[in-house]
């Protein structure tokens, strides 16, 4: 009888590093600290994905999150900082669900059209955040002053965790 | 069923405020824009219920009445018959615990639609006994998968899998019997047979072609020839199935396993020298066949050794309780039964065993399939402890067949009867 390999699934492991190397890019448009905090970032969270540590996962996608925060501020335009920002969420969602569908099938069972699936939804969500932030950003560029944007952000970001229970 | 927080989006929130802040602090519009990303991430992980796995299962098998090592293909066809999507379902199919999967896996993640349908399709090598498929497990997940629900959700699907009887006709060296029945099992005492015995004076009524007619012609007197007399004896194979004798050789094959194999080739072989078989399951589950002869009682014994509920192909969760088994085995067995013992004698209890069976006037022959592997540490202390317990069993006046199951039983016991014949 054979044993089950338990370790994140293939598609799960390839979207990750994939979105992982996406999000280390925009951090190149940074200084150098961001630079290598991303790349810590994409690196933990590839041991991660290869050896099947959550913890692993989730402190390489925060890291590469991180590198793309400060990388933004260096940015003139938010394009890069959004999509760099989506990908380290993708990269890291992809990965635990790889995890965990690793952990649940094994890697012999056929998942890849499921994961994919849940990768492309997770990039529609990250689209859609970014592609509302793009629209409100350009339209206060100029004409609205800085605390109003914040405001704004500030109060959609309480709304959510009041939300939440 | 149950329905569980997967908690995978946790900390999504505190991550937009991160953002937020350090873009406050910095004075940085495009970094604050960022908290945008991760506010959005925090609505989708908002719902946190896992949909109903409205899924029906149908499954197919290839064949229901294998052979042993046959290859059965499983076709599991899985509709989603609800109104909603189903972003994630995780199947996980109940295959018997007994069966090995040989090619393709019987889980799959899946999304399903209303109406659409999937199908997982693999192979299983059949192996002795009656398998039942268990429940699949169903693992629903919502879109964000912040949510899941188990259920489980049973389609019929079962195989019977009887090996048949060994077909080769090998004699099985019965010890010496003293009650009376025509049979092959030689006795000490003189009379109609084969086997030389002795010679004696001519009675009356002796058969005419027992006579000595050379001896007649030299010296004038009647002798008549006494052969060896062969009777038929009650035999019961009882096979070791405690948990102690599942161990597993390197193939991962239990030793209970061959040593029903082993009867497979005994019982038949007895049998057809017109001695009476029966069977018995020496373990937590009692089960006992008493020995008898003919077409009928044959099938009966390959049903028993196949499904019996005793002799499941791995061991039982109920409690072995010794007492009871012998004294089951002692009132069951007639007055006269031989027994056949099988079991890899993985534990002193069994050498014991033996020895008060063998006390309570049965005579018993040991088949001990070796299961052991010398390749470990732990397999050479396994088989010197082996060893030794045979040793013991053959102190006790028990006939032993040491056999190496990766052999014919008859190699054994050609090996066997030469250290017998004193």
């Amino acid at each position: 009888m054979s044993v089950v390999d338990r370790s994140p699934t293939t598609p799960g492991r390839v979207i990750a590093l994939l979105a992982a190397t996406i999000a280390f890019l925009t951090t190149l448009a940074g200084t150098a600290g961001s630079v290598g905090i991303g790349l810590v970032g994409a690196g933990l969270l590839a041991l991660g994905v290869f050896a099947g540590s959550r913890p692993a996962i989730d402190l390489g996608a925060l890291a590469l999150f991180a590198g793309v925060v400060f990388a933004a501020a260096w940015s003139t335009s938010p394009v890069l900082p959004l999509v760099g920002a989506v990908a380290a969420v993708v990269a890291w969602d992809a990965a635990e669900n790889g995890l965990s569908l690793g952990q649940q099938l094994g890697r012999d069972a056929a998942t890849g059209r499921a994961e994919a699936v849940h990768a492309a939804v997770t990039l529609g969500v990250g689209l859609v955040a970014a592609i509302g932030a793009y629209a409100v950003y350009r339209l206060s560029a100029g004409n609205q002053p800085l605390p109003a944007l914040v405001l704004l952000l500030f109060a959609a970001v309480v709304l959510t965790a009041a939300l939440r229970d | 069923m149950t329905e569980r927080l997967t908690n995978r989006w946790n900390g999504i929130t505190a991550l937009a405020f991160v953002a937020a802040g350090i873009g406050i602090l910095l004075g940085q519009p495009v970094t604050l824009l960022l908290s945008a990303v991760g506010v959005g991430y925090a609505a989708f992980a908002q719902p946190r219920t896992a949909p109903e796995a409205t899924v029906a299962l149908d499954r197919r098998l290839s064949e229901t009445d294998p052979d042993p090592d046959d290859d059965v293909t499983v076709t599991l066809t899985v509709t989603n018959v609800g109104d909603q999507t189903l972003p994630d379902v995780r199947l996980v199919d109940g295959v018997p615990d007994a069966l090995g999967v040989v090619d393709g896996s019987p889980r799959r993640a899946v999304t399903l639609r209303p109406g659409d349908t999937t199908t997982l399709t693999y192979d299983v090598e059949a192996s002795r006994g009656v398998h039942e498929w268990g429940e699949t497990t169903v693992l629903t997940r919502n879109w964000s998968g912040t949510a899941e629900r188990e259920s489980g959700v049973t389609a019929p699907g079962n195989i019977r899998c009887i090996p048949s009887l060994a077909q080769d006709h090998e004699d099985f060296p019965l010890r010496k019997q003293t009650v009376e029945h025509a049979g092959r099992v030689t006795t000490d005492t003189g009379g109609a047979g084969i086997e030389f015995h002795a010679t004696r004076e001519y009675q009356h009524g002796d058969p005419m072609h027992r006579i000595d007619w050379k001896r007649t012609a030299k010296t004038g007197e009647f002798t008549t020839i006494q052969f060896r007399e062969e009777r038929a004896a009650t035999v019961a194979l009882v096979v070791d199935t405690r948990r102690d004798a599942y161990v597993s050789d390197t193939d991962g094959v239990s030793a209970v396993e061959h040593s029903i194999r082993g009867a497979r080739t005994v019982g038949p072989a007895l049998m057809g020298a017109g001695n009476s078989v029966g069977v018995a399951a020496f373990g937590p589950i009692w089960t006992w066949l008493t020995p008898s002869l003919g077409r009928d009682h044959r099938a009966r014994l390959r049903e028993t050794l196949a499904t019996g509920e005793g002799f499941g192909p791995l061991p039982s969760g109920d409690r072995y309780l010794p007492r009871q088994t012998i004294r089951r085995l002692r009132n069951h067995l007639p007055g006269d039964a031989q027994v056949i013992f099988f079991s890899p004698v993985a534990d002193d209890y069994l050498v014991t065993t033996l020895r008060r069976i063998e006390a309570y006037g049965h005579d018993v022959t040991l088949v001990s399939p070796d299961v052991t592997d010398t390749d470990t540490h732990g397999g050479l202390v396994a088989t010197m402890e082996r060893s030794e317990r045979l040793r013991a069993v053959r102190r006790a006046g028990i006939r032993v067949v040491d056999w190496d199951p990766d052999t014919p039983l008859r190699l054994a016991l050609q090996d066997a009867v030469r250290g017998w014949t004193r």
